[in-house]
């Protein structure tokens, strides 16, 4: 999953990911300047007393400074990086892959507390079967069914956890 | 009597039935708990607290104590099989261990976490037994400036684990400190960083952030190409255990870990997590394996098992010894003692010598049921790394989106798990580690509460901070730590493998 680093001479079809990781380094230098301003509004305290904005100020003050650096290394570096060959081909179907897996997951805390968990750890289960590639439906709702009785002996029957019950139980 | 006969005195008690059913009992719940994202010991001791009273106070003792040290076992399996972590203290397992599972060797992943743990429990019950008052005593010695340069000490050192540069590792300690600060502050009573959203002033938790950056982020990996070839196949009989060389390598990191685990285990707040990462830092930095370690070291989990595990059973001695619970989970410790009309402290053991004795041999017991009941399922475990996608990955994201709604029975944390999953999937790719971030969560709070004392105590007189000779030994130990891996390094890249 990790791509190996090597500083080599541009070329060929090696993908250079150096550009993205600016953009990452540029948005957590952007996001940590937003920060200090407030964190100095919230009082950083004095000699005998820390104030509620001295940890966020200097959190974000060392984000700022290392990402700055990391993104000025990166821009004279400009190092291009070998995809290992370990890191599996994307195409778009891959894509549209996580795009339902996400779906999924948000579909969840959006359906248990109208239609309780049960319901909706069955559905959610099975939409992420469907979505990794199960051919068929018996095999998905089989599964389906013994995770949500999994969830519901582990968590409402041993440790009597209140979960949202919804309409449905 | 002497030592030895009250020790045998403590295992006639611990056989009883009922304390040997309380110690079956606390060790498999403990465990269970232990692997399931959302539910700690913390919340397990508290649920099984009313039951404990229906015992007697020994058996209530050993059955939360049970329930706490089977949770540290526990919390790897998951941290090892599906790069869940179940417990904080089973993060930095999580870099190591599953790339073990990724390479077919859960089972030898497994077992040696489960000896690790045995051989680190019974060193610490050990010294725990032999040693408690005097390192009572020494424990009152580490003050909050003391625990603060312990913290500065630790930030620096995960800087080593951010990837492949350590710039990297202190940008997300620091993003993870500034994490732990969201919310209302518990002196002040301001709102931080809120932005206006009710559930938000209860800060965002640790757990829901790990579950999301290390088990969605999986999740999302796999579901990019769930067809590519598994590493792992089919896992012979022979293959769920470690090998001669593991098994050798193994030795020292369980020995050190074991020792690392009992000194940061007299330290309040979260001792098994510092004792963790504090064995991975010394592991990864002695290795002349350095390169394996991210990839699948056995150092990396033997150790930091080890130390976690030991890191638990000395953290009960100032509570024993003291009656002064440093840790969240040893506070519930106290208080079913106290439901029982039982005070720990310095006359505890003169005056319950039957209920110290049984307590201490209790644990030894559980110690030994723990590797009795684990190191058989060890092979049923490591089968769950051959499940296909299809199957593995609604089992894991079901448990993750449960495990992270029954963190506080919030809505808002399943919202933080799946962006924590995104974030983390885009930042993994990208060369970063995401255990300092998830760290300096867990850390953030204990440095400020402890800045905030020592600021209090200095009260704008830098110069006191010379009365106190084992804070500036440890500040002290920064800059030689730096140059220290700094030196490591180099003797690597010259001996021609790659850092």
């Amino acid at each position: 999953m990790f791509a190996e680093r090597e500083i080599v001479p541009f070329a060929g079809k090696m993908k250079d990911f150096s550009r993205a990781e600016f953009i990452v380094y540029c948005v957590f230098c952007a996001a940590a300047a937003a920060i200090i301003v407030p964190s100095v509004k919230l009082g950083l305290g004095g000699k005998e007393e820390l104030g509620p904005g001295l940890l966020p100020f200097l959190a974000s003050l060392c984000v700022l400074a290392t990402g700055a650096v990391l993104a000025i290394l990166t821009r004279l570096r400009r190092e291009k990086v070998n995809p290992s060959a370990e890191l599996e081909k994307i195409d778009r179907k891959g894509w549209i892959r996580v795009g339902e897996i996400l779906f999924s997951f948000a579909v969840w805390p959006l359906l248990v507390g109208v239609i309780g968990y049960i319901i909706s750890t069955f559905l959610v289960s099975l939409g992420m079967a469907k979505a990794i590639g199960y051919k068929g439906w018996l095999r998905p709702i089989i599964l389906s069914i013994s995770i949500t009785f999994c969830i519901w002996f582990i968590f409402g029957f041993m440790f009597h956890l209140d979960l949202p019950a919804g309409f449905s139980f | 009597m002497s030592g030895i006969e009250y020790l045998i005195q403590g295992f006639q008690v611990a056989l009883a039935p009922t304390n040997l059913l309380a110690c079956l009992v606390g060790v498999v719940l403990g465990t269970m708990v232990g692997v399931l994202p959302g539910l700690g010991p913390i919340e397990a001791m508290a649920i099984m607290l009313p039951l404990s009273i229906r015992y007697g106070p020994l058996a209530g003792l050993i059955l939360l104590a049970g329930v706490w040290y089977g949770a540290q076992y526990g919390g790897s399996t998951t941290s090892i099989l599906v790069n869940i972590p179940g417990e904080a203290s089973s993060v930095i397992t999580c870099v190591d261990g599953y790339q073990m599972t990724r390479k077919g060797r859960a089972g030898a992943a497994l077992t040696v976490s489960a000896i690790g743990s045995f051989v680190a429990g019974t060193i610490g019950i050990i010294i725990l037994q032999l040693f408690a008052p005097p390192l009572a005593r020494a424990a009152l010695s580490f003050g909050p400036i003391e625990y603060l340069a312990v913290m500065l000490l630790a930030f620096v050192a995960l800087c080593t684990l951010g990837g492949d540069n350590p710039l990297k590792g202190a940008l997300m300690i620091a993003f993870g400190a500034f994490l732990s600060t969201i919310g209302i502050d518990r002196i002040a009573g301001v709102q931080r960083f809120t932005m206006g959203i009710p559930t938000m002033m209860y800060g965002i938790n640790f757990i829901p952030v790990a579950v999301g950056l290390f088990g969605i982020a999986e999740v999302i990996r796999i579901a990019l190409n769930p067809y590519a070839p598994s590493p792992v196949k089919s896992i012979r009989l022979r293959e769920l255990y470690p090998n001669r060389e593991e098994s050798r390598r193994s030795v020292m990191p369980i020995l050190r870990g074991s020792f690392i685990g009992a000194f940061f285990g007299l330290l309040p707040g979260t001792p098994a997590v510092l004792a963790s990462f504090a064995s991975y830092s010394v592991e990864k930095s002695i290795s002349p394996r350095k390169a394996e370690f991210g990839k699948g070291a056995i150092e990396g989990v033997a150790g930091p098992e080890s130390a976690n595990n030991s890191a638990v059973v000395i953290a009960l001695i100032p509570l024993l010894c003291l009656g002064i619970p440093l840790a969240p989970v040893a506070a519930l410790l106290l208080a079913g003692l106290e439901m029982h009309n039982v005070t720990p402290g310095p006359l505890f053991i003169r005056d319950n010598p039957t209920i110290f004795w049984g307590f201490i041999a209790a644990m030894y017991l559980g110690n030994f049921l723990l590797l009795v009941l684990n190191l058989p399922l060890v092979g049923l475990f490591a089968r769950v790394a051959t499940l296909r996608p299809q199957v593995l990955m609604p089992i894991i994201g079901i448990f993750c989106l449960i495990g992270s709604y029954t963190t506080r029975m919030a809505i808002f944390d399943v919202w933080v798990m799946i962006g924590a999953g995104v974030v983390g999937f885009l930042l993994t790719r990208l060369g970063f580690s995401m255990v300092p971030l998830v760290i300096g969560m867990v850390l953030g709070n204990i440095l400020e509460d402890n800045l905030r004392v020592t600021i209090q105590w200095l009260n704008g007189e830098i110069s006191l901070i010379w009365t106190r000779p084992i804070a500036l030994t440890i500040l002290a130990l920064i800059p030689v730590y730096v140059v220290f891996i700094r030196l490591a390094g180099r003797k690597v890249l010259k001996s021609g493998v790659s850092d």
